[in-house]
């Protein structure tokens, strides 16, 4: 018998047809993403069922970098709205906020549907509903700090982000408070910088001790005013620490000072070897299962603790906190990865209508351990399901400017008014400015120069005009088409039909495909009979939320810990 | 740019890294009960590696898979854990060969033989649970008793198609740690000696404008409950009901007490009173517990928790404890600074620490009645006892042979679950099965026809037979035909995600059964994977 025999007899032939003829993206190869492409493959819409018995992280790294290297910043080549993809769904299995948001908007770019998903011990959903990661007052971080999630926060994105990485990365930290104390703050912060230079020292450790626990811990000494309310911090005393009696500590109890001191000697002396092993300077990116990482920022918070006074905290739990460690078991996971194959199926066979958001709650308390909900209607207000999606492919990359992509979309790009954006426009690529009016130095830059190639997402806004909605452009790769610009995808997207007309019977994948030329640029408009869009972003997002910060994440690493080893 | 990855973990920290996740979920204890516990699991269909594969990975200790059923095509394609290669051999072999590889820590074993010639052996012995996967009704039933016999847990399971049931059975699961979200046990009401010391302690008026900004709201709360009961002549005590009027008098008076309306700690005062301002109560499944003849009259065959449950109820009975269960001594975020917050949570360790003393007192005297010595229980224990008394849960299941004799205990709640059609489609299953030795939908040499008219038969007869059963347990309505017919089109196939989701449940299920932490459903699922649904319901 074969599979599609059997899958045929239960799910009915076409349906198993389709599943079979499926192509299929799950992004994240952590616990629910294995569980997931297992019940994929074995439901019969993946014909190679070898490549899931090879090892996981073989596979893991070959379905993401094959598939979307968005997520990988090392094979980042495409994106999934680059048509060779084609995909007919997406699965999330990702286990943070910014790499679900940036498939989200890859998915509206690529009007492909997205099954969302998420786990927390014994609760899990489908749908995933965005937590607001807390951030705390620059100045409690830097100067008062009062607890222990504010040590740790400053060695993770303080101190560890400035000796080892790329640039400050103060996201947990908002900046408001006195503005020459932020100015020194920020003065501080370039010393520090300084210092990673001397990486390569012998006594770097004790250099930086000497810094962050000597120094800087006399200059807000020196601020009296700072502690008349507040218990001040001691200095502490490199020798006299390191003379005290070494325990070795386990990760579940905290650390005392001396065992922090070590921890910290030795972590950084690592993390140093790492960073200096080859010629270029290597940068080094904060990861909770990253051992040196883990050890050199527990250390340090704890020795800030015991330098203000705050209680120490164990290993074990500053890697939950440093890292937003959510407790993950397989059991949920293949609860929610069982599920999420049964609204797979459900897409594929055009049933959005049977699509529910499902959810595994816990209370003692009563009985109901599982609720399932309607999918809600688009939200009008949505600022992320309010912009138009674009694909743009380049004749020339190195020969075509940011100029000439403005002059392309001040009038409006093809014959919508909804896209006309006015005279003054702002491109950003994620979190990076490109243009502005009063910013126009790269206008004659290439986007080749620019180092913009396909992956690339570009959000241009109106600036004298708050009710234009934003274009978001995702470069696709070039195209032999001999003209400059070529847009793709080119769609209204506020004129959703709802929900319940979204299947029509007989569709057999056929996209009608008109095209309109109109001067020198191919103005390709694709008219999928299939409403493919399923899932949108529920709440209000700011525009912040659309930045871009995934297609460089290297939080989601394929080797995660309580992945199904197979093989 | 990215960090290469070296590993420089040490193999200490080995196991901690690989259970991190779980870990942060059911702690050390959890991960040390699942570690000393031996499942035993009849069946290997792709419903039982399933489960199976879900306490493997978290790393339960030891499994023995019982069957003597041959790997067939079938198996290939629905089951995970056989290979091509597989073909002819035990099945159970097969499976045990491929789920070891996934944990070098878990133990695991076959048995190769058909579940009711290996009951006739000791197989039941050491299990800590039992799971029976897509076995007969009379082979359930004969486990159930012997489960029951041994308060063995057991999970019985089986999938047809796109349904699958669940059952549970034990005859008392007692829960410690059951995670139960509780509001915090203040005690503002009726403060104790040392919360109303440390509340006298700290005069508002003297506080300067910072200090005052950083008073905890417990105390700010304190002190507005008594200066209004001052002003009103009210005594208030432990079981006072102060009616929402009178709370608005509170937090006016809270109010009052603010240098101004922006005080985040004032602000939060004043939230609180509703929530917090309330008589001390202990928790229903608390005096059930107590209250239970397990707790009056322990022997030194009693499980630990009912001679805990015996000492708490001589606590309780004691002036000392004044009619409150032991204090946790946990106290939540509050705005305040670190010293003052400290010092309240000074006060209320304090006062936890006293009560677990007291406390541990009762368990030796309970032990020491028994001639049982007084380590029997470790000071872990009473620890967790203690801090988690108001969340204590106990759970009596109904024996699955006796509704599998009988029909269901409590048929309306299966109606009003929506989930009796399945139920009884499964039920008429049995029945069908035990007359045929066929599962409905299953051409054989005794069937006639080609496969429709073998799906209409069995439907037919499926029909009769439930509202047969539906009869029999006093429900007056018929059986949904198209449930029954999806059950006899199924003819019992496995597909692989329902096996997968199904397997899911039931070592969830199974893992909060070990760990004793959370509580277990009591005691029945309904899986239609056809509509998404997964139905918890009392059978």
């Amino acid at each position: 018998m074969r599979r599609t025999d059997q899958l045929a007899q239960l799910y009915g032939e076409k349906t198993a047809e389709r599943i079979a003829k499926a192509r299929l993206l799950v992004v994240g190869a952590g616990g629910i993403g294995c569980e997931l492409l297992k019940n994929l493959c074995m439901s019969g819409s993946c014909s190679k069922r070898k490549h899931i018995k090879r090892p996981k992280a073989e596979v893991a790294v070959q379905a993401i970098s094959a598939f979307n290297p968005g997520i990988n910043a090392h094979a980042q080549q495409a994106n999934i709205t680059d048509p060779q993809f084609d995909f007919d769904l997406v699965l999330n299995a990702l286990d943070n906020l910014e790499a679900r948001r940036h498939v989200n908007i890859q998915c509206l770019a690529a009007k492909v549907p997205l099954i969302e998903s998420g786990t927390a011990g014994y609760l899990g959903h489908s749908t995933a509903k965005p937590v607001e990661q807390k951030t705390f007052p620059v100045c409690t971080i830097r100067s008062t700090p009062s607890s222990p999630i504010h040590c740790i926060v400053w060695a993770k994105s303080y101190l560890f982000a400035q000796l080892f990485g790329e640039q400050t990365d103060e996201i947990e930290m908002d900046e408001d408070g006195d503005m020459q104390e932020l100015a020194q703050l920020r003065e501080e912060a370039r010393a520090l910088k300084r210092l990673s230079e001397a990486v390569g020292c012998p006594d770097f450790a004790w250099q930086v001790f000497n810094k962050v626990f000597v120094q800087d811990i006399e200059r807000l000494l020196s601020m009296e005013d700072m502690w008349k309310n507040r218990r001040p911090p001691t200095v502490l005393n490199y020798n006299g620490l390191a003379a005290g009696a070494l325990d070795s500590p386990d990760d579940q109890s905290p650390p005392s000072a001396t065992a922090a001191l070590e921890m910290f000697r030795s972590s950084a002396e690592r993390l140093a070897c790492r960073a200096t092993q080859r010629s270029e300077r290597t940068l080094l990116m904060f990861d909770k299962d990253d051992r040196d990482a883990l050890e050199f920022v527990a250390a340090a918070a704890n020795l800030r603790a015991y330098a203000f006074g705050i209680p120490p905290t164990s290993v074990f739990a500053v890697k939950a906190m440093a890292g937003n460690i959510i407790p993950a078991i397989a059991t949920t996971n293949a609860i929610v990865a069982g599920m999420m194959a049964l609204q797979a199926v459900n897409v594929v066979d055009h049933r959005l209508q049977d699509c529910f958001t499902v959810y595994l709650t816990y209370s003692s308390s009563h009985d109901r351990y599982y609720m399932k909900e309607r999918l809600p209607p688009p939200n009008p207000r949505c600022s992320v399901c309010r912009r138009h999606y674009l694909t743009m492919r380049l004749a020339d990359p190195a020969r075509t400017t940011l100029a000439d992509l403005l002059a392309r979309v001040t009038d409006g790009i093809g014959t919508s008014q909804d896209m006309r954006l006015g005279e003054d426009v702002s491109i950003v690529e994620g979190s990076r400015i490109l243009y502005d009016p009063d910013f126009d130095d790269n206008a004659s830059k290439s986007f080749e120069e620019l180092g913009l190639g396909p992956g690339s997402m570009l959000t241009l806004t109106s600036e004298d005009d708050d009710d234009a909605i934003p274009v978001v452009i995702s470069i696709a790769r070039p195209t032999y088409i001999s003209c400059a610009i070529t847009f793709e995808g080119f769609e209204d997207f506020r004129g959703f039909p709802p929900l319940e007309q979204a299947a029509p019977e007989e569709s057999d994948d056929e996209e009608i495909v008109a095209v309109v030329e109109a001067d020198d640029d191919v103005v390709v408009i694709e008219e999928d009979v299939l409403t493919k869009p399923v899932k949108r972003k529920m709440e209000d997002e700011s525009p912040e939320a659309a930045k871009r910060p995934s297609l460089y994440d290297v939080r989601e690493q394929p080797a995660n810990s309580e992945i199904i080893d197979l093989d | 740019m990215r960090a290469t990855p070296e590993s420089t973990s040490t193999a200490a920290t080995d196991k901690a890294q690989r259970y991190d996740r779980q870990l942060r979920l059911w702690q050390e204890t959890g991960q040390q009960a699942l570690e000393t516990a031996r499942v035993s699991v009849f069946g290997s269909s792709a419903l039982a590696a399933e489960s199976l594969k879900n306490l493997i990975l978290p790393g339960i200790g030891e499994f023995v898979v019982i069957d003597d059923a041959t790997v067939g095509e079938q198996d290939v394609l629905t089951n995970f854990f056989v290979a091509p290669a597989d073909l002819g051999k035990p099945r159970a072999e097969a499976i045990v060969e491929q789920l070891t590889e996934l944990n070098p820590d878990v133990r695991g074993s076959a048995v190769v033989k058909s579940a009711e010639s290996a009951l006739e052996t000791d197989i039941l012995e050491s299990a800590t649970l039992v799971i029976a996967c897509g076995l007969p009704a009379h082979t359930v039933q004969r486990i159930s008793r012997l489960c029951w016999e041994r308060n063995i847990a057991l999970v019985v399971a089986d999938t047809a198609g796109f349904a699958a049931r669940l059952r549970t059975a034990i005859p008392e699961h007692a829960v410690v740690e059951s995670h139960e979200e509780l509001a915090p046990d203040l005690r503002i009401q009726a403060p104790f000696p040392g919360l109303a010391e440390h509340s006298d302690s700290i005069d508002l008026d003297t506080l300067d404008h910072v200090d005052l900004a950083h008073v905890p709201y417990v105390v700010l709360v304190l002190k507005a409950l008594r200066s209004w009961a001052t002003a009103n002549g009210r005594e208030v005590r432990r079981d006072t009901a102060i009616t929402y009027a009178e709370k608005r008098k509170i937090k006016e008076e809270i109010l009052c007490m603010a240098p101004n309306m922006d005080e985040e700690n004032f602000r939060e005062a004043h939230d609180k009173v509703n929530g917090d301002v309330i008589p001390y109560q202990i928790p229903a499944e608390v005096r059930r517990i107590l209250s239970d003849p397990a707790a009056q009259n322990i022997t030194a065959k009693s499980e630990k928790f009912w001679i805990m449950a015996h000492a708490l109820r001589a606590y309780m009975a004691s002036p000392y404890a004044d009619g409150q269960l032991p204090l946790s001594g946990t106290i939540p975020d509050m705005k305040a600074d670190t010293k003052s917050y400290i010092a309240l949570q000074r006060v209320y360790k304090q006062k936890a620490d006293a009560d677990k003393a007291e406390y541990a007192r009762h368990v030796r005297e309970s032990l020491a009645s028994l001639d049982l010595p007084p380590d029997f229980i470790s000071q872990g224990e009473i620890d967790a006892y203690c801090k988690d008394a108001r969340r204590l849960r106990l759970l009596r299941f109904t024996p699955l042979h006796d509704e599998l004799e009988s029909g269901p205990k409590d048929a309306s709640a299966l109606v009003s679950a929506g989930a009796l059609d399945q139920y009884v489609a499964f039920r008429a299953s049995d029945v069908f099965f035990a007359k045929h030795k066929r599962h409905p939908g299953v051409a054989d040499s005794s069937t006639q026809g080609d496969g429709n008219d073998v799906v209409n038969n069995d439907t037919a007869e499926l029909v009769a037979i439930a509202n047969e059963l539906l009869v029999q347990w006093s429900i007056e309505s018929e059986v949904a035909e198209d449930v029954v017919r999806e059950l006899a089109r199924s003819g019992h196939a496995e597909l692989h995600n329902i096996a997968s989701l199904a397997g899911g449940i039931v070592s969830q299920e199974a893992i909060k059964l070990v760990t004793h932490q959370y509580v277990p459903a009591n005691n029945g699922c309904i899986i239609d994977g056809a509509s998404a649904r997964i139905i918890f319901v009392a059978v």
